[in-house]
């Protein structure tokens, strides 16, 4: 145990310590406030919270983490105003064709649609916060392993 | 300058021609001067005030007199001289190549100046566009409407021979070999062709001249426009070098992220080709997302299990977190030891419940649990040195927590 988790702490690129916390703290929130919701309540809000751990601890310097918490917050505003309106009908959506998918479709919009933020971003910037973006979940993904075995081991 | 310092100077040239019994040589002065007046742009009156005034002293009483109708011609005169005297006999003929081209070039230059005499008078401007050909063709013309003019006229001829020139082309009558002698000196001095040609319209018609000469001005205006057009290309071209410019730097910029994210990517340093590249780093963006649901489903099944000690994982998680950055953390023995000397599990709970903001207090909870489960003297001291130490004595410690959680 101690073995691997050196190693995994000399592979994390950029471990960052107030991610850790965020992520912790959002945690311990979602298991006191939401111990009596769904497992897969719980699971959306704790994949939630660990990327808003993520966005967070990168602060808003990066492109991924404005989409990220933008994102986060906008959601958050629904929940709200739906907690507080009345409820009304829900609109009907109406079925949009389906978008035609591009064959060969390039990699850089593949790319633009994994990192938050990504799309109508230049190509430059995009491999830059790419890059950023990579290096944080890899922290982020590390750092889960490492709670999620702390629990398991116990 | 005004205009009715032109007026006056106008008329005192009339009077040089009129009153000068020096006859060419004043008049020859005064041309000379006239040009380098003309090469100086719009100094052109002042001058030939100080010519009018030193070479006779006697118009002063004259200039109320005339009118202002025969101004016109005098004005003529006045621009006449030059050509004049370059039209002179075989011996002045070395001197009026020097002469006239600036003569000539005050058509296009003197813009200014033509304006200011169109406002004054119709004639004027007609006159003044085109000086040395205008006051060729006026001549006769102007002979019928002043008397005082055609008085001029007489005796600028008899002045000019008494020069011995021998060429008069102010006269009614044009002889060949005036025409000829006169075509042959402007050649010689690189005149535009069409100006050549203008001399036998000489007596038709003065506004043929003037659109002449406005049609030379408007020639200038697209050459200029010409000019001003391939430097905007030369513009053009230096703008794409830029364009070229800035994409190689932007494609050096692209291909350092690319080797930067190569280190990023896990097995990415072995791949050549972006392609390949970018298929490996989407590849591993996706696996790193579905492991953050994976683990996040792990955590949601896990966390009935962890209401007892999500505390302790703070600390431990952020302990492992720390120690890949060890210089980062500062595990500086001023920091822990005023907490070791604090050492209480209820300033734990104070820390973390209240003080979360700050990672001051996650460090004091760290070093407090240290603190908990350690002897506090003997490792702490120096932690710096050893943070490996460090991280397995804390490790084990959470073992022990959690194993009595």
């Amino acid at each position: 145990m101690e073995s691997k988790s050196l190693s995994r702490d000399c592979n994390n690129p950029n471990p960052d310590p107030k991610m850790a916390f965020h992520f912790l703290r959002a945690l311990l929130h979602i298991q006191q406030s939401a111990a009596t919701t769904s497992f897969t309540g719980r699971r959306r809000r704790i994949k939630r919270a660990a990327y808003a751990s993520m966005a967070y601890s990168s602060g808003a310097r990066r492109a991924w983490s404005r989409a990220l918490i933008h994102t986060l917050r906008r959601r958050r505003q629904r929940q709200q105003r739906a907690r507080t309106a009345v409820a009304l009908p829900r609109r009907i959506r109406v079925a949009r064709p389906p978008r035609r998918e591009v064959a060969a479709a390039d990699q850089a919009q593949v790319l633009r649609k994994l990192v938050p933020g990504g799309t109508g971003m230049e190509y430059c910037m995009l491999l830059e916060e790419t890059a950023d973006y990579i290096r944080c979940l890899a922290t982020q993904v590390q750092l889960m392993r490492n709670v999620v075995d702390s629990v398991t081991n116990s | 300058m005004s205009k009715r310092d032109e007026c006056s100077i106008s008329e005192k040239n009339e009077d040089n021609v009129k009153y000068s019994n020096a006859g060419v040589c004043p008049k020859w002065q005064f041309s000379s001067s006239s040009i380098g007046l003309v090469s100086m742009g719009d100094s052109f009156n002042p001058g030939l005030w100080n010519i009018s005034d030193t070479n006779l002293g006697l118009q002063g009483n004259e200039i109320p007199a005339i009118s202002r109708s025969s101004r016109t011609p005098r004005e003529l005169d006045v621009h006449w001289n030059p050509a004049v005297s370059l039209s002179r006999g075989e011996s002045s003929v070395q001197t009026g190549p020097g002469v006239l081209p600036p003569n000539l070039s005050h058509f296009p230059a003197d813009s200014s100046f033509v304006e200011r005499a169109a406002r004054l008078s119709c004639l004027d401007a007609t006159s003044m566009a085109n000086p040395f050909r205008s006051n060729q063709a006026l001549g006769p013309c102007s002979t019928d409407r002043d008397p005082d003019t055609r008085h001029k006229k007489d005796t600028e001829p008899a002045k000019f021979e008494f020069d011995g020139s021998g060429h008069e082309n102010e006269a009614e009558d044009y002889s060949p070999k005036n025409l000829g002698d006169n075509k042959r000196k402007r050649s010689n001095e690189g005149l535009a062709m069409g100006q050549a040609q203008g001399d036998p319209e000489i007596s038709t018609d003065t506004k043929k001249a003037t659109v002449k000469t406005n049609g030379k001005q408007s020639k200038e205006v697209p050459e200029a426009g010409k000019e001003e057009y391939i430097h905007v290309r030369a513009r053009h071209g230096q703008a794409t070098n830029s364009h070229s410019l800035a994409e190689r730097v932007r494609r050096e910029k692209i291909s350092q992220r690319m080797k930067f994210l190569q280190e990023l990517v896990p097995g990415c340093s072995r791949v050549t080709g972006k392609a390949v590249m970018l298929d490996e780093i989407i590849n591993y963006v996706q696996s790193l997302q579905q492991q953050v649901e994976f683990l996040s489903m792990k955590l949601a099944a896990v966390n009935p299990r962890l209401d007892f000690n999500v505390e302790a994982l703070l600390s431990k998680d952020l302990l492992q977190c720390h120690s890949g950055t060890s210089s980062a953390i500062g595990f500086s023995p001023d920091l822990i030891n005023p907490q070791l000397q604090l050492s209480q599990q209820g300033l734990v709970q104070t820390g973390i419940s209240s003080n979360y903001g700050t990672s001051n207090a996650v460090r004091r909870a760290i070093s407090s649990q240290l603190n908990l489960f350690r002897s506090p003297s003997t490792q702490v001291s120096n932690a710096y040195e050893d943070i490996q130490h460090v991280m397995k004595m804390t490790t084990f410690s959470h073992e022990e927590f959690n194993d009595k959680a």
